[in-house]
């Protein structure tokens, strides 16, 4: 999928896939804070374009 | 060239007299010589019908998934490969089907040929191999393409020339010197911005009738596929731009490690939108990350759905 969504003309960034276990919510918050900060820099970067 | 065809039709009756098969799923003539259709004889009378030449570009191994009756099937290099993802993915039983593989060196688009000659095809009364050329005759006129102008796009990168499969093979062997599929370069050069618009460009013109669903040996989800699914309702029938490219994505999502790149997804598009350009993308994808060609290897696990502890991790 990480490979493929570039072909689009999606940035790779804009998708994850992290095993969480229900006992690891901190690590819960960890994964999610950083893929939104990921996708603010990506925005300000321009790169979140509609498609 | 012209012979195949009679070594077919003489096979074929053999299979039905004998009764190792109750239908011969092959090629007949189309509604124009540019375009064979496929045939079913159940006749050993019939057989002659069958015929096989540059206008053979259907890939029938779907027709075999709801068949009940003992089939032998005609195959090109890049059918057998269909073949062989639906043998792995257990739609077909490789007992039940009698193969006869056929060497290709490639075959005729019908668009290209109407392109090049700039009349419908309706109007070519007769089409035959010269050679290099093609041979095709339209309103009394003959014209002459070269056959490397008007085959497939896909046939110029097909590796695959002769079947992977088969219990018989009629024709010489084919040599193939593939390049890569024409376009792939162009959108590997592109930036993130101008693939997203010439995504939007092609995929405009897709109605979402799922002719590429329809056509695609592996796409065998039948009635559960995600575009009906109500609940949950994944995908709306809308036709804007954005349903249009997810569903594309899902598509190839869904097809990935099993799709040969067959092309028959493009051949079915009845808006001619370069379908291939994304599949066979993933076709190298499965390759690079896995080290697997699909539907070469009647035995090899299917890479997604199979677990190793050494799978690699998409960067």
């Amino acid at each position: 999928m990480k490979k493929m969504l570039p072909h689009f003309g999606i940035h790779p960034d804009r998708f994850i896939a992290e095993w969480v276990s229900a006992s690891e919510g901190e690590k819960f918050t960890k994964v999610v804070s950083s893929f939104l900060g990921r996708l603010r820099e990506l925005k300000k970067e321009g790169e979140l374009g509609r498609t | 060239m012209g012979g195949r065809s009679e070594l077919i039709a003489n096979k074929a009756k053999e299979l039905l007299e004998s009764g190792k098969a109750q239908v011969i799923v092959g090629y007949g003539c189309g509604a124009n010589p540019a375009a064979a259709k496929a045939l079913f004889v159940r006749e050993a009378g019939q057989a002659a019908d069958l015929i096989f030449d540059e206008s053979c570009g259907q890939n029938l191994t779907k027709y075999l998934v709801n068949l009940e009756e003992k089939a032998a099937i005609i195959v090109k290099g890049c059918d057998s490969r269909s073949l062989v993802s639906l043998i792995q993915d257990n739609e077909l039983s490789r007992d039940e089907i009698y193969i006869i593989g056929i060497p290709c060196d490639g075959m005729i688009d019908p668009q290209k040929v109407k392109k090049q000659l700039g009349i419908p095809l309706s109007e070519v009364t007769e089409m035959r191999r010269d050679g290099e050329d093609v041979v095709l005759i339209a309103n009394g006129t003959e014209n002459r393409v070269k056959f490397a102008e008007v085959r497939f796009d896909r046939c110029t990168a097909c590796k695959f020339p002769n079947p992977v499969i088969g219990d018989e093979l009629i024709g010489e062997k084919a040599e193939s010197s593939p390049v890569r599929l024409p376009g792939l370069e162009d959108i590997d050069k592109m930036t993130l911005s101008e693939r997203r618009r010439f995504w939007q460009d092609v995929l405009s013109a897709c109605i979402r009738c799922y002719a590429c669903r329809n056509a695609c040996p592996v796409c065998v989800c039948q009635d559960a596929c995600i575009v009906q699914n109500r609940v949950p309702h994944w995908m709306s029938s809308k036709t804007d731009d954005r349903e249009k490219l997810f569903f594309q994505m899902t598509r190839a999502m869904h097809v990935a490690g099993r799709c040969t790149g067959c092309g028959e997804c493009e051949r079915a598009c009845p808006m001619n939108i370069p379908l291939n350009l994304i599949n066979q993308k993933m076709v190298e994808i499965m390759e690079d990350l896995f080290d697997y060609e699909p539907g070469t290897d009647i035995e090899a696990p299917l890479p997604l759905s199979t677990y190793r502890p050494e799978d690699p991790e998409a960067k």
